[in-house]
């Protein structure tokens, strides 16, 4: 079910791309789209009444009943990395307001032609 | 002797150089030289070797994987990462960038990319060439450079999500993200879920390695990054990313449908990259699109995935990059003294330094596929591995062959004019640009005239993509 979700995130953020003439909307839409991304990782792991897959007092039986640790230490480096991507993409909104005096693309292809 | 330094030199030093200042620049030319060094004791090796990272065993674990392939290409890319840093030296000098850490970065990503063996680590290394790349491309000195590289980071960060979403989907269905224990579970998977998993990688793949509907970043940002950049954009990434391609989609899912596709985007990119690149009227734009149609024509060889293709594919990705460092070199030399490389402002410039147009009509000929050079060797071996699959895509090649050599004689011929807008004598021509260059030439004619039989490291790759088809790619 919450893959259908993170699907859905994916669809919203892609239109929002082909859709959003503001930079910093772009910037937030690709942000939407790679929060899908992640969610659909992190669902993959899912197990129904699974336990942390960590040997501890609490869960000291080997049991096969494990929730799969890898998508989420998949995700936690997608994360960062969105998190960098994002930090450099706002930069660059900055440089393009710097440049150009506006942050909408309409107006800034005015400004060329 | 571990490839890991390869990776791990000039990513340590970009993060000394964050604290070095000035320094960072001494640091970029130390990480390079090394890498050079280093790349050719790896490739005196024989045979596939892995190199476990981090002490867990693959396929648990992320190994460096070593063969023939990774060999040359990694030799290659480390020599014209060195070559685009002595041939573009003059214009740091006259305006100082700040860029050496984005270069550090960039070269210990692409060596990333080429080495390891590993889907999640590959989707790693690619966002951090990406970062690099994005960091480049907005070096330029105009305003349109920031916007273009905007454009880049949304397209790359959507096709990394995608690339992202396929490896998952991987590894949901065989639970291993190790490329070779992917190849030994792949044939078990089902073939629907293999072939969204293939597409989803194509697509995160197809953009940066410039295939057709992905593609559209690409001329504005060679053409207003700043020189050095655009060097090493467009000779040295190309590299790794059609490595990259080869890997995941021909050797690992070698799924024919998607091949089929591949070579179909392939032919599109050739045809409509080459027609775009015959009505440029700026020089950089016209590099652009040839980079794209080059692209194009390897990517249709890596489709066929026949050994004799794979060899022309690989022959004509090192002439791509050797023929594109020449051509961007001199190009952003042009920037440098003239300030425009607009088609009229530059004509007749070669007469003021020889030297210059001789490296611009290497790097066109080889480019172009003349004899004599590199370039000729590698169509004529693609031409040969097509023929007999079938009749169309070697007089699609043809024509775009034909194409190409037009305009590049036409910027040749424009070059060479009698008269000219500048008005000095002569302009004289730097002196890293004159060694690289020189060298450049030297290992691209060596390439085009040596016999067959002493260019053993290709039919090596040839030998090789027989070896995977019947077994198992590398070692775990």
């Amino acid at each position: 079910m919450i893959q259908y979700f993170s699907v859905m995130l994916i669809a919203v953020g892609i239109y929002g791309l082909l859709s959003q003439k503001n930079l910093v909307k772009l910037v937030v839409s690709l942000n939407i789209a790679e929060l899908g991304v992640n969610l659909f990782i992190v669902s993959l792991g899912y197990v129904a009444e699974g336990k942390i897959p960590i040997l501890s007092p609490i869960v000291n039986s080997s049991s096969m009943n494990f929730v799969d640790p890898l998508p989420q230490a998949l995700v936690l480096t997608a994360i960062v990395i969105g998190v960098a991507v994002t930090a450099l993409a706002l930069s660059l909104v900055l440089k393009v307001k710097e440049s150009y005096g506006t942050i909408e693309l309409d107006e800034i292809r005015g400004d060329n032609s | 002797m571990n490839p890991v330094w390869l990776i791990a030199l000039p990513l340590g030093l970009a993060f000394l150089g964050i604290f070095a200042g000035k320094f960072s620049k001494v640091f970029l030319w130390i990480s390079s030289i090394i890498n050079v060094t280093l790349s050719f004791f790896i490739f005196n090796g024989n045979g596939i070797e892995s190199y476990i990272i981090g002490g867990w065993a693959p396929p648990y674990g992320i190994n460096l994987v070593v063969n023939d392939i990774t060999r040359l290409f990694l030799l290659t890319i480390n020599i014209i990462f060195l070559l685009a840093l002595m041939t573009t030296s003059a214009e740091v000098i006259k305006k100082p960038e700040k860029n050496s850490i984005a270069f550090m970065l960039s070269l210990a990503a692409v060596n990333g990319i080429l080495l390891t063996g590993d889907l999640f680590n590959l989707f790693v290394f690619l966002e951090i060439s990406a970062v690099a790349a994005y960091i480049m491309a907005s070096s330029g000195t105009e305003a349109v450079s920031k916007l273009a590289s905007f454009k880049y980071l949304i397209l790359g960060s959507i096709a990394s999500s995608f690339y992202l979403l396929g490896v998952v989907v991987i590894y949901a269905s065989t639970g291993t993200l190790n490329m070779a224990d992917v190849v030994s579970k792949v044939t078990s998977m089902n073939p629907d879920v293999l072939l969204v998993a293939g597409l989803l990688m194509i697509v995160g793949l197809g953009v940066e390695t410039k295939l057709f509907p992905f593609n559209g970043w690409a001329p504005d940002v060679y053409a207003n990054a700043s020189g050095r950049s655009s060097t090493i954009l467009a000779s040295v990434l190309p590299i790794a990313m059609i490595s990259a391609f080869l890997r995941i989609i021909v050797f690992m899912i070698n799924s024919g449908k998607l091949n089929e596709l591949t070579i179909i985007l392939g032919v599109i990119t050739a045809v409509v990259g080459e027609i775009l690149a015959f009505s440029q009227k700026r020089m950089k734009k016209m590099l652009a699109y040839s980079s794209i149609a080059q692209a194009g024509i390897i990517l249709t060889m890596i489709g066929i995935g026949s050994s004799k293709s794979l060899i022309g594919a690989s022959m004509l990705v090192l002439n791509n990059g050797f023929g594109k460092l020449l051509l961007f070199s001199v190009a952003s030399q042009i920037m440098l003294v003239v300030g425009s490389d607009n088609i009229d402002d530059i004509s007749g410039i070669g007469r003021k330094s020889p030297l210059l147009s001789l490296l611009f009509g290497a790097g066109a000929l080889t480019i172009a596929g003349m004899p004599l050079f590199f370039g000729f060797r590698s169509k004529l071996y693609i031409i040969s591995a097509t023929i007999d699959k079938s009749a169309w895509i070697p007089a699609i090649i043809l024509i775009t062959a034909a194409i190409e050599a037009t305009y590049y004689f036409r910027w040749l011929f424009n070059l060479v004019k009698p008269y000219a807008k500048l008005s000095e004598k002569r302009t004289p021509i730097p002196f890293g640009l004159a060694l690289a260059g020189l060298i450049a030439v030297f290992i691209i004619i060596i390439f085009g005239i040596l016999p067959q039989s002493s260019l053993d490291f290709f039919n090596k790759i040839g030998d090789l993509s027989v070896q995977l088809g019947n077994s198992p790619m590398g070692v775990m």
